[in-house]
């Protein structure tokens, strides 16, 4: 079933940035899963400043690569375009330092370090060193956090009338955490669907409340990046390459595991869905 | 009331969004109207820290505690949480008939906050480097993630639509009402629980102290004695609403960036000023018709001298200009929307807070800090939010009529 027509923000797909960054095998076998050769495997945060590259984490490289290049793909500028990034579990590495500090009774945080701990790093270096004023706003939603970030990124191109970059990305968990296994950035390019500007491979994504159950997913990305909660946006990426048609089911409000044990009341709604449908 | 009018640009329509409810939690009392009534009353809730820290400092920290879970949300159960639960107390009836009267899949959440439960987090890793492993108690992603509370709320409302938390650091309660107009302007849901909470924690503390940026005594926001923050905590919640039928409407949220350095303002305040400028604009607005500025106000030397020559230079000299981080402290993530909260308040009952630790305050600024209790009539109030990454947002909130 389609989602009503007057429930649906629709934009037009300009151009991807995936980043790997951890295993060139993982990132081979992404890409041949992908049908494409351009995934990053080096996170290099070439938009920064040469000294703010060395202080920053995986988490913010990999985020600025894809970044990179779903802007040079599409056109899409970073300097001029607001930026909307997503990620279930953010500056976590940066974090597990904080803790260090605040374990072994530091009085004082490092500056460098407690400022790059906020969920909006990324962005926030990304509009410093690219001069973007533009607002630019970061989020988070656990396993749905593909399908939120397409969503806030879709109502801003709608609402605003406006180019928009959305990158995804969730780092590895550093110990003892374990919820993330393997680091990813993904980066999607949007644009209004009234400005014709001609592209290649020109793909609608429409989104909506879906008024049923989608059970599961229908694909499974490669090995350690099945735990990663942003890898739901990777099958954006697929059928954005193979200029595919259909829909994609991005994410799964899905009631999770422990609903059961929290009474009745959980799972006994018709959860929300996020679906991009492609047209050729 | 409600205006259909043509957006200058042809781009969007000016419309307003319906407040119907709303409520807050902070170090000025642990309900609503005790906060309204401290706020009214001008005293201040800022006391010293009750955390065990290694140097002086006041906090706006909640006058008590706030009550655990019911047992069967244990695996829930941090300082945040219980706060989000309170904010469920006095507004689950207006939630649960808005739930009702759009459907579960039209209503959405959003939750703002820069800490989630890290406060929890810090305990279980201290635990764990000593002993090599996590306390047994210690959940991540129902604890520590950002997401855990939105699964809690979802589960006491039955809100089925969108859901997810904005966290732009001390923006991050303004800026989820931002992403709340996203989607009511989109059509793609029809009202918006908004809520925002941070709790204080020695992350947060220490690490402003490692910016130099922490007053040892009671924070002076737009005082010639100003020398740094207060950290506090606090939760709000406001209930958004398509419908036309309300005594206070959000009628703008403008964004912007910084573009100039990740822990300082712009000092010409270029960025703020974007940010009001495109409120007002949303609005159809002009800067005359600003009667109040809730400011960000933190009571740093360089914020507030950033803030005061962007509101001069938007909204002129005249405006009443407060800050509440004298009674609250600075609620980080939670601070924009609990000052909405505030706003609101100003808005219903025609005053404008006294800027407390204002005096004496600094004539070299410019603007007109409100020191002295004013009883006018507040049509419109702007209220202000800055944060690390240059995440500005002005949110614009008047009765509408």
């Amino acid at each position: 079933m389609l989602p009503r027509p007057d429930v649906c923000v629709a934009a037009r797909l300009l151009g991807f940035g995936i980043c790997c960054p951890e295993q060139q095998e993982l990132a081979q076998s992404l890409a041949q899963w992908l049908g494409t050769r351009s995934v990053l495997t080096s996170a290099e945060a070439e938009l920064l400043p040469i000294r703010a590259r060395k202080r920053t984490s995986l988490l913010t490289r990999m985020t600025i690569a894809a970044l990179a290049q779903a802007s040079r793909e599409s056109g899409v500028s970073t300097s001029d375009s607001p930026i909307v990034f997503g990620s279930a579990y953010g500056e976590i590495a940066t974090t597990v330092t904080l803790l260090d500090s605040v374990h072994a009774g530091e009085p004082r945080l490092s500056p460098l370090r407690f400022h790059a701990s906020i969920h909006n790093t990324a962005v926030g270096q990304v509009s410093i060193a690219c001069g973007n004023r533009r607002p630019c706003t970061a989020i988070a939603a656990g396993s749905c956090t593909a399908a939120m970030t397409v969503l806030e990124a879709l109502t801003m191109v709608v609402r605003h009338q406006t180019r928009v970059l959305l990158v995804l990305a969730d780092e590895t968990s550093p110990p003892p955490f374990t919820a993330c296994g393997s680091s990813l950035a993904i980066a999607l390019a949007f644009e209004p669907m009234a400005s014709a500007v001609a592209h290649p491979c020109v793909t609608t994504a429409r989104i909506g409340p879906m008024h049923r159950k989608v059970a599961t997913l229908s694909w499974q990305p490669p090995g350690s990046l099945r735990s990663n909660p942003v890898a739901a946006a990777l099958c954006v990426v697929r059928h954005f390459v193979g200029q595919r048609s259909g829909s994609v089911p991005l994410e799964l409000m899905a009631p999770s595991e422990n609903d059961h044990d929290l009474g009745s009341s959980a799972g006994a709604y018709e959860p929300w869905h996020v679906e991009l449908l492609f047209e050729s | 009331m409600f205006r259909m009018i043509k957006h200058q640009f042809g781009k969007a329509s000016i419309r307003s969004w319906a407040i119907r409810s709303w409520a807050t939690a902070n170090a000025l009392g642990m309900y609503t109207k005790d906060a309204l009534d401290a706020l009214r009353g001008e005293r201040s809730g800022l006391r010293p820290c009750s955390l065990d820290l290694p140097f002086e400092t006041r906090c706006g920290a909640l006058p008590d505690e706030p009550p655990p879970l019911p047992s069967k949300f244990g695996v829930y159960d941090t300082r945040l949480a219980r706060l989000v639960w309170m904010m469920l107390d006095e507004l689950e009836t207006p939630i649960i008939d808005a739930v009702a009267r759009w459907g579960p899949a039209r209503v959405a959440v959003l939750l703002g906050t820069s800490t989630g439960g890290i406060a929890v987090t810090e305990r279980a890793y201290s635990s764990y480097r000593e002993h090599g492993v996590l306390p047994f108690s210690f959940d991540f992603a129902r604890q520590h993630a950002f997401h855990a509370a939105l699964e809690l709320v979802r589960t006491r409302t039955a809100i089925a639509g969108p859901g997810y938390v904005v966290s732009t650091a001390c923006s991050s309660g303004a800026k989820l009402l931002a992403s709340a107009v996203r989607l009511l302007a989109t059509n793609m849901v029809d009202a918006v629980a908004a809520i925002a909470v941070d709790t204080l924690c020695h992350t947060t503390i220490r690490g402003f102290a490692g910016l130099e940026l922490l007053s040892a005594d009671m924070c002076k926001p737009f005082s010639r004695e100003r020398n740094g923050i207060n950290i506090g905590e606090g939760a709000a919640m406001v209930l958004l609403d398509r419908d036309l039928d309300a005594d206070v409407f959000l009628l703008g949220v403008g964004e912007s960036s910084d573009a100039h350095h990740m822990t300082a303002p712009d000092p010409d305040g270029a960025g703020a000023k974007l940010a009001m400028l495109s409120a007002l604009e949303q609005a159809g607005m002009t800067p005359a018709d600003v009667d109040h500025v809730n400011a960000h106000g933190t009571g740093t030397v360089l914020n507030d001298e950033s803030e005061a020559r962007a509101i001069l230079a938007v909204l002129g000299r005249d405006v009443p200009v407060a800050s509440t981080k004298g009674y609250t402290g600075h609620m980080l993530g939670a601070g924009g929307l609990v000052e909405v909260v505030f706003a609101i308040a100003s808005l219903l009952d025609d005053f404008i807070p006294v800027s407390l630790g204002s005096e004496p305050f600094d004539a070299t600024l410019g603007i007109t800090v409100n020191t002295q209790a004013t009883t006018r009539r507040v049509r419109t109030v702007l209220s202000n939010s800055f944060a690390f990454g240059g995440s500005n947002v002005a949110t614009l909130l008047g009765t509408g009529s």
